[in-house]
């Protein structure tokens, strides 16, 4: 372990220092939409976890897992975040054996490296919500994947099992990595049986294990699915969280350059965004320098770091052809591989061009990871704790807040102080209905002609339009008088509309 | 079961590899015909042009690698077969120690029915000394023939001295390569099947490390005498190198003896022969070693010699349209005389982020990051093809260096259409003196434009995407060129004998045979 830290302090200074721009971010910045959810569900009994996490487009591992974390360090968003910092903390020494033993420890350490200065990746340590957990629980499934490949089945199978259960329950989006591994399996059985001549004997025997592995591992497979049917079953039964999949836009060609600059570089504003991703004839060069390496560093089951990584975004974005799924941080679970490719491919380079590289690689990394964390442009930012100030500040008992869509509630409700009455458009009680109801805009019309007569002040809290967010913003604007207008972060705004004239406002206007 | 493995000695995945790069090829194409992206017409055409021959060379190269087993069966070797052989060493301007080494490799080969000829050209190249070479036969015990009419340059040379020999069997050394003993006693043996009318083996650079230059031509030398020649060899379509050959007399007669009226004497002569129904052969075993171009100046006339004979085949003497070859036969050549084109569209690839950096003029229309997804995937499949047929050995300089001969070859495309008269030159054995900077003059100068036009670029529209993305392909482009510039700016060491070590790196598998 010292020489470990004496010989790598200067990587591993670079992944301490990536982490106190995280733990700062964890401490001082707003909650957002998804970890508010997160908390909200945590506080219920773990029934209830399940029962809400059915109606929604989750699964309820980290749920679980945040209600006791909570129980025991309280339910501030500072101490929640800390869970999934720990779960990316956690990450590291199982990335390091991975890349230790698919390659060797430089490839290791340099992945690790670039995990940590992932802004990305530190987005998302950063937030009380699974997806670090889902990069852990891939990374670790992954390590115990190629033991077991490795040993022909022998080995890594108990290890591989629970990991795919936890995947399972962590996020559905970890079935792309079993149709991965599946694909993996076979093209290994389908290419072993068309060998020159002179290695036939050997071959065969190969051919041979790969149909034994592929058998293996689809035992293990059925045994993942008896664990995993319960849930199907329950989410079936619970309604299959209709209406409320947030509305994600169908994927273009610039989404998918859009998810590789999000993984590298974070989420930076549309400008930046559109600088680095225009620069991608350097991607091109740097295709020329991969593969005309002259220092040759052999990696096990380069096939399968590929397939892991670029299988699922292909698949995801295929798939939103036919339902838009394609949203980046779902793919968190190419991040450990993606690294890896980098890594091994940077490593290869032993001369002074490459190491400058490597070293402006992180120098760019760690600058967009402070930027991201500081910009008021960084597209992620959610800024509804200065909402919830503003709305304290301004509403008073007799006005009310609609909020749209329905389930930005949760942080609206956790940052909230105030005594006004809080609604959602469309209407949703939680515990009542269950599941979102669809937008109608006759419901909704009705909803504030109800209003109307109980209270003075309409403040609209828009974010994560769903596709009714400008039939609203019309309505309400041609209907009333729009008082204010505030922008708090990109795509969250606060509107303030006079409803009725009360005796208090009356005055005002005499 | 990792890459190498998966690939290397497997045929299925590379089949499905290549077969990946079809679609991935086919599907980038048709992006090139929607008229929707079309922005300036003539600049879209000329892109169109060029991506027209990637595409057509990618799938040339991806039909040349295809894996299968050889088309035409040959016979065993049958090594009771034991017919006269002719060693011809051709000599012209060579430093003497160097044609000794050669003789003395000739003259111990194992193979005991052999004549070892020395083809003295140096008389007719007016040359003071060429009696040395004579006079260097004598101490060494084997015969010169000296030419005294001149004509034909190599292959002149070459006919001449068929007139005066009889070997049934002759074999060609370039007057540095280095024969190791058991050259014949591998070669001859297939000359047992009568179809056989020529065995090839690689012409390896044993110098090769001494500097870039001559890494770069070696780098690029195994390329070729790898998975280019390996494939050709499937199709019977492997073609005479000008060294390190035996070719069977009575073929080589049958066709006129060496053509005379091309610079690339071999490439030519290769195609009568398999006109005629001939079966050739390409061992990838390294059996000679020579010296590679050390210096700017005759790595470019080498390149040179070779862009002007190709593109002479190409326009005067097309392999396409010659009758008695097979289709496959027929697109191996065009493959191999279609390469050197490439100058052309190397140049109108540099064209044109410098024109839209100066003027702001668009070929095409849609957005780069479209543009991208389609040629990226494309890209990425034809580097990972080539890192893996060519068993990870292409390095970036051998690329670099190919898209620097732009200049030359452009300039032999010239020569070829304007019909321009090109004597035969010989490609120096050691290291030039002198400055050759100015072979790099017009990479130097691109790089200049590249950087005014940047600045112009920038004035006009700011740092906005379409200006990025030509920055990025400029400095692409730029990039590339770094490695030959670098090498024409470096002095030329001259090479200590304790250098030139035999180092066979590799000894390719033998496929198809």
């Amino acid at each position: 372990m010292k020489r470990f830290i004496t010989t790598n302090y200067g990587y591993l200074f670079v992944v301490i220092l990536s982490c106190l721009v995280t733990i700062s971010t964890l401490i001082f910045q707003s909650i957002r939409l998804d970890e508010a959810q997160s908390l909200w569900v945590a506080t219920k009994s773990v029934p209830e976890i399940f029962h809400l996490d059915a109606q929604d487009v989750l699964v309820p591992f980290y749920e679980v897992l945040l209600h006791f974390w909570i129980q025991l360090f309280g339910t501030t968003i500072a101490a929640a975040r800390i869970l999934s910092f720990l779960f990316f903390v956690v990450t590291l020494p199982f990335l390091y054996q991975l890349g230790k033993e698919a390659g060797n420890r430089k490839i290791a350490i340099v992945t690790i490296t670039l995990f940590s200065l992932s802004p990305f990746i530190m987005w998302y340590s950063s937030e009380a919500h699974m997806y670090t957990l889902f990069a852990l629980v891939t990374t670790v499934n992954h390590l115990f994947f190629l033991r077991f490949v490795r040993s022909h089945g022998r080995t890594g199978k108990f290890g591989y099992f629970v990991t795919t259960i936890l995947g399972l329950y962590t996020h559905y989006f970890f079935i792309l990595l079993l149709i991965t591994q599946f694909a993996f399996l076979l093209l290994s059985l389908l290419t072993n049986n068309d060998f020159e001549m002179g290695v036939q004997n050997e071959l065969k025997t190969q051919t041979n294990r790969s149909f034994h592995l592929l058998c293996t591992w689809i035992a293990i497979l059925i045994f993942v699915g008896v664990c995993f049917l319960p849930w199907v079953i329950y989410f079936i039964e619970s309604g299959a969280a209709a209406n409320t999949q947030p509305l994600i836009p169908p994927p273009t060609s610039s989404s998918l350059f859009q998810a590789f600059s999000n993984f590298l570089l974070g989420f930076q504003s549309s400008t930046l965004q559109s600088f680095f991703i225009s620069l991608w004839p350097v991607l091109a060069l740097s295709l020329f320098l991969v593969f005309t390496r002259n220092t040759k560093q052999e990696v096990e089951y380069s096939t399968y770091f590929a397939l892991a990584t670029f299988l699922p975004i292909i698949l995801v974005f295929l798939g939103s052809r036919i339902r838009p799924i394609f949203l980046t941080r779902y793919l968190i679970l190419v991040t450990p591989t993606l690294f890896f490719l980098i890594a091994w491919l940077l490593a290869g380079y032993q001369n002074r061009i490459a190491r400058l590289g490597l070293a402006l690689l992180f120098c760019c990394m760690f600058a967009l990871l402070v930027y991201q964390n500081i910009a008021s442009t960084t597209p992620v930012k959610e800024n509804y704790e200065a909402v919830a100030n503003y709305l304290a500040e301004h509403a008073t008992g007799s006005d009310i807040i609609a909020v749209s869509a329905p389930f930005t509630i949760y942080p609206i409700e956790y940052a909230y102080s105030g005594n006004t009455k809080i609604v959602t458009i469309p209407y949703w009680n939680r515990l009542q209905q269950g599941a979102i109801p669809k937008y109608s805009h006759a419901n909704f019309i009705q909803q504030m002609k109800s209003y109307q007569t109980q209270y003075i002040h309409l403040f609209v809290v828009l974010s994560y339009d769903q596709g009714y967010e400008d039939d609203i913003k019309k309505y309400l604007d041609t209907h009333y008088k729009r008082i204010t207008l505030k922008d708090f972060s990109p795509g969250l705004e606060v509107r303030e509309y006079q409803l009725r004239y009360g005796i208090i406002t009356g005055l005002r206007y005499l | 079961m990792n890459t190498q493995h998966f690939f290397i000695h497997a045929r299925k995945p590379m089949k499905m590899l290549l077969l990946a790069n079809c679609v991935m090829t086919f599907i980038y194409y048709l992006w090139w015909f929607d008229p929707t992206h079309v922005g300036n017409m003539i600049l879209y055409g000329l892109l169109f042009f060029g991506e027209t021959y990637h595409v057509a060379m990618s799938y040339l190269f991806w039909f040349t690698i295809w894996p299968i087993k050889r088309k035409v069966k040959l016979h065993p070797a049958s090594f009771s077969y034991y017919p006269t052989v002719d060693i011809f060493i051709t000599v012209a301007s060579e430093p003497l120690d160097i044609i000794a080494e050669t003789a003395r490799a000739a003259r111990a080969q194992t193979y005991a029915k052999k004549r070892v000829y020395l083809l003295n050209d140096g008389y007719v190249a007016k040359r003071k000394d060429w009696m040395a070479v004579e006079a260097l036969a004598r101490q060494l015990g084997i015969s010169c023939i000296t030419r005294k009419i001149p004509g034909g340059a190599k292959a002149g040379n070459i006919n001449n001295a068929l007139r005066l020999t009889n070997g049934e069997i002759v074999v060609i050394f370039d007057a540095d390569m280095v024969a190791l003993p058991h050259f014949l006693s591998r070669m001859i043996p297939y000359f047992s099947n009568s179809k056989i009318a020529f065995v090839q083996s690689p012409q390896y650079y044993k110098n090769h490390q001494d500097n870039a230059i001559t890494n770069a031509s070696w780098e690029q030398q195994e390329l070729f005498y790898g998975p280019i020649m390996r494939g050709k060899d499937a199709y019977n379509s492997a073609f005479i190198c000008g060294t390190n050959v035996a070719i069977r007399r009575s073929a080589l007669l049958q066709v006129g003896g060496m053509v005379e009226d091309n610079i690339t004497e071999d490439f030519l002569t290769s195609i009568r022969i398999h006109q005629k129904g001939f079966l050739s052969l390409y061992i990838p075993e390294v059996l000679a070693a020579g010296l590679a171009p050390e210096d700017v100046l005759s790595y470019y006339k080498q390149q040179y010699r070779w862009a002007r004979g190709s593109l002479e085949v190409l326009f005067g003497q097309n392999p396409f349209f010659k009758k008695g070859l097979s289709l496959s036969q027929k697109l191996q050549y065009l493959g191999s005389a279609l390469y050197y084109v490439n100058g052309l569209v190397v140049f109108i690839d540099l064209l044109m982020p410098l024109l839209y950096l100066f003027f702001g003029v668009k070929p095409v229309t849609s957005s780069t990051v479209n543009f991208a997804l389609y040629f990226l995937p494309f890209m990425f499949l034809n580097l990972l093809t080539l890192y893996l047929s060519s068993d990870q050995s292409i390095t970036f300089r051998a690329l670099a260096f190919s898209q620097s001969s732009f200049t030359l070859q452009l300039s032999a495309l010239f020569a070829v259409i304007t019909k321009r008269k090109q004597g035969f030159s010989v490609t120096a054995k050691r290291a030039l003196q002198g400055d050759f900077r100015y072979l790099a003059y017009p990479h130097i100068l691109y790089t200049l434009c590249a950087v005014s036009a940047v600045c112009v670029a920038v004035y006009r529209e700011g740092l906005n995407p379409s200006v990025m993305t030509n920055i990025a392909w400029a400095f692409f482009n730029i990039f590339m060129f770094y490695p030959f510039i670098k090498a024409a700016f470096k002095k030329t060491a001259s090479v200590s004998p304790s250098q030139e070590k035999w180092e066979f790196r590799r000894v390719v598998g033998l496929s198809g045979v």
